[in-house]
């Protein structure tokens, strides 16, 4: 089996149905919605929110392939997708341009109005899914006044619903003074957990590699490798097709495997940073898991002011999140970056003797059933990093 | 007579809703319909409060007796708006035929909507040959005739958004823009308008007599029986389970302060967390969301739009709210000066400045009048500010 982690559009819908893992309760509910807006006048728009990998365009794909076999809904819509590689929408026209031609509209030569006249027409009294990509960064070229024509064409027809995503939660559906503020049914796509990791290698993994997780050593060795690198499906789609039993026994090379088929991706990512948001996310990278504004100014030598700031575009950026912890200072915020990944990618390129594979030992350990260890603590990671420091420090 | 079952309705947090599923509100909707028996309304309310689901509701109910055209003005762009409307045109019957002989321009601008008509084709209506233009005409007064003896109801949502496109091009436009708008229902008794907007339209003009023929209709919190009603639709329709409807419906009710874009919320959120719903697990359900950096249920921005709206007055508009927040009721003008004063602002306004601001804050639904004192207008807010403000 041929597996495409990073464009599964080019698999069959149905292929992809049979391995959905993780999203059966949000197809249901989405595939419902769309019913409804099929057998009534309701109109509501969804966006799915997830980082790069967590299924987006899966659940899209999958999504519209029950619809085309719900015999309730699909004769109603009429389909129009732009799809997240989609790029030169600068204005409402454009968009309106990409929604007809997917349409089968004919678009040439029209204008705004004329193609919301064109579309409504060729809608001919069906409702319009536009599916929409990377919704953010079309937002963000067409502009407010666009994103404001676009409301009204929506509000005027009551013809049209959107069924979009972004990677991250953006000001243009979060701002009242924004027109689709507040205008969306948000879906956060969630990691999947470690048996629904196990379901999906059990789905598209060799056959020994999918014996080794059925037994107790293999899915503690599963158990440790999620809490590594998360739990989004992309991560174990490449695992899928990578590892095999004894990498993942020995787990180090099945991370190295892993990590190493992302190096060109950061590094690609991180050189398009600005100089002090790269060195943040360096410092977060190799440094505790999570950390204040003035912990790591202080270790980027930055002043607070200016980490605060570019922290504030990592945020923006889907780099880093913030959080506040239960029963400290409210007005305190840590951050960490979202990719539990990029942290192993700092660990892995800082060489043979760099802290991956301690690390990757030392969680392995914990998960290990036979390992006369205590349990896993609530954050293995930073026990990681201040047993490393004391051992370290021991050692000079 | 009893009450009509529930039925199922999902979760719609922001797309058009079915006039068929708009509940509540029912006084509104009265007060608007009467309304066009004379020149028309304005509706106002704060976003997500239900008003273009009233409007909808307000078309479908009027259409079959009257003439209706509706139409959102919310663009930047005035001639994308003049297409629309003869768009809309085209879609009616009273219309088409005419419009199909014409080529027809429209222009939008502060001197009004006005339609030209060229190259009129056959026909008994007039235009003859071809080739004919007559002079611009205000749209609407156009409209209205061509509609008699009908009634010409129009409903222009977003208004303020037009308007303040237009002001944007011609300063004083949008003041003259709302003229226009005044003059074609003074003069045609057979035309109603009714305008309506989040955005106040105390934002896009100075001086809103234009608009004070217009009845005002005020769309807030739903009457709590028609959002117990709505609660137990969404249960239905999200397939939400519980042990004790009423119980949970009487937390749902007042969780989200009878307000139908957080009920749609809860329900939304309650069938994501999948287990059965408690009154309790509403609560934490609202309570979370307060505090959710993600701010799910749009919140933020009661906070995040004061320096828009207030410009040099923001911190004074946020000194006021935090007052307000913790106050254990509604406070008159002497003692928001007095809690102001404890607080160590560096211009402490005078009673004049201070009951504008109020007035405005009014204006934006942040308070409501108590008689001569004010509270928070909902305690949803109050409660997101004080998070928000960790007061």
């Amino acid at each position: 089996m041929t597996l495409r982690p990073f464009t599964p559009s080019r698999d069959p819908a149905a292929v992809l149905d049979d391995r959905t893992v993780g999203r059966n309760e949000l197809l249901s509910s989405l595939l419902r919605r769309l019913a409804s807006a099929a057998q009534t006048k309701n109109r509501p728009h969804t966006l799915l929110v997830g980082p790069r990998g967590s299924g987006k365009t899966h659940v899209i794909d999958v999504l519209l392939h029950r619809l085309a076999g719900d015999p309730l809904g699909w004769d109603r819509f009429v389909i129009a997708r732009l799809d997240e590689d989609a790029v030169g929408v600068a204005s409402y026209a454009d968009l309106l341009l990409e929604l007809g031609r997917s349409a089968g509209v004919d678009v040439r030569g029209r204008d705004a109005g004329s193609l919301e006249a064109a579309l409504v027409e060729h809608l001919d009294g069906r409702v319009l899914l536009a599916v929409i990509e990377n919704l953010a960064r079309v937002f963000g070229g067409m502009g407010t006044a666009g994103q404001r024509d676009l409301r009204s064409f929506v509000e005027t027809t009551g013809a049209v619903v959107i069924l979009a995503s972004t990677p991250q939660l953006f000001s243009a559906i979060g701002s009242r003074n924004e027109p689709w503020f507040g205008s969306f049914a948000v879906e956060h796509l969630e990691p999947l957990t470690v048996d629904e990791c196990a379901d999906l290698l059990g789905h598209v993994a060799g056959p020994d590699v999918v014996e080794f997780v059925g037994t107790r050593r293999g899915r503690a060795r599963l158990a440790a490798l999620h809490h590594l690198v998360g739990g989004w499906p992309r991560l174990w789609m490449v695992i899928a097709g990578s590892a095999t039993p004894g990498a993942l026994d020995e787990l180090v090379p099945a991370v190295e495997q892993l990590v190493e088929q992302f190096v060109p991706s950061f590094q690609q990512r991180l050189w398009s940073l600005a100089a002090n948001e790269a060195r943040l996310v360096r410092v977060m990278g190799t440094g505790p898991p999570a950390a204040t504004v003035a912990e790591l100014a202080d270790a980027a030598g930055l002043t607070e002011r200016t980490a605060a700031t570019a922290l504030g575009r990592l945020s923006d950026g889907g780099w880093v999140r913030g959080e506040k912890r239960p029963g400290a200072d409210q007005r305190r915020t840590w951050y960490r970056l979202r990719e539990p990944l990029l942290r192993l990618h700092f660990q892995y390129r800082g060489g043979a003797d760099g802290p991956l594979r301690e690390t990757v030992e030392y969680v392995r350990a914990w998960f290990d059933p036979s390992e006369l260890v205590p349990p896993p603590p609530a954050d293995p990671e930073a026990a990681v990093v201040a047993l490393l420091g004391r051992v370290r420090a021991a050692a000079t | 007579m009893t009450a009509p079952a529930a039925w199922p309705i999902q979760a719609n947090l922001g797309g058009p809703v079915d006039p068929a599923d708009h509940i509540g509100h029912g006084d509104e909707f009265d007060q608007v319909v009467r309304s066009v028996g004379a020149v028309g309304a304005l509706v106002t309310g704060d976003r997500r409060m239900g008003k273009t689901s009233l409007l909808r509701k307000v078309e479908h109910v009027l259409s079959p007796e009257h003439v209706v055209l509706r139409i959102s003005a919310e663009t930047d762009d005035p001639e994308l708006f003049g297409r629309r409307l003869v768009d809309v045109l085209r879609g009616h019957r009273v219309f088409a035929e005419e419009l199909a002989r014409w080529s027809v321009t429209v222009d939008v601008g502060y001197k009004g909507v006005r339609i030209r008509r060229e190259g009129g084709v056959g026909g008994s209506g007039g235009g003859g040959g071809g080739g004919l233009a007559d002079e611009p005409d205000d749209l609407f007064r156009w409209a209205a005739a061509r509609a008699a003896p009908a009634k010409l109801v129009v409903i222009l949502d977003e208004i303020a958004v037009l308007a303040l496109a237009i002001e944007r091009r011609q300063a004083g436009g949008s003041v003259e823009f709302l003229r226009s708008l005044r003059r074609p229902r003074q003069e045609m008794d057979n035309l109603a308008m009714v305008l309506a907007g989040s955005v106040g339209l105390h934002h896009a003009v100075v001086d809103t007599t234009p608009v004070n023929d217009l009845q005002r209709v005020r769309v807030g919190p739903m009457a709590a029986p028609d959002a117990a009603f709505l609660a137990r639709c969404l249960l239905l329709g999200e397939q939400v389970h519980t042990w004790d409807e009423d119980a949970v419906v009487a937390a749902m009710v007042e969780a989200a302060d009878a307000i139908p874009y957080f009920l749609h919320h809860l329900a939304h959120a309650a069938q994501r967390r999948g287990t059965t719903l408690t009154p309790a697990a509403v609560w934490d359900i609202r309570n979370a969301a307060l505090v959710d950096p993600d701010d799910p249920w749009n919140l933020r921005h009661y906070r995040d739009r004061l320096r828009d709206y207030y410009g040099d007055a923001h911190e004074l508009a946020a000194s006021v709210l935090d007052a307000a927040a913790v106050a254990d009721g509604p406070l008159d003008l002497s003692q928001l000066a007095s809690r102001l004063a404890a607080m160590e602002l560096e211009v402490r306004p005078t009673r004049d400045a201070l009951l504008a601001l109020v007035e405005r804050l009014e204006a934006d639904h942040y308070l409501a009048r108590q008689g001569v004192a004010d509270a928070f207008a909902t305690r949803i807010v109050r409660d997101a500010w004080r998070a928000m403000r960790r007061l």
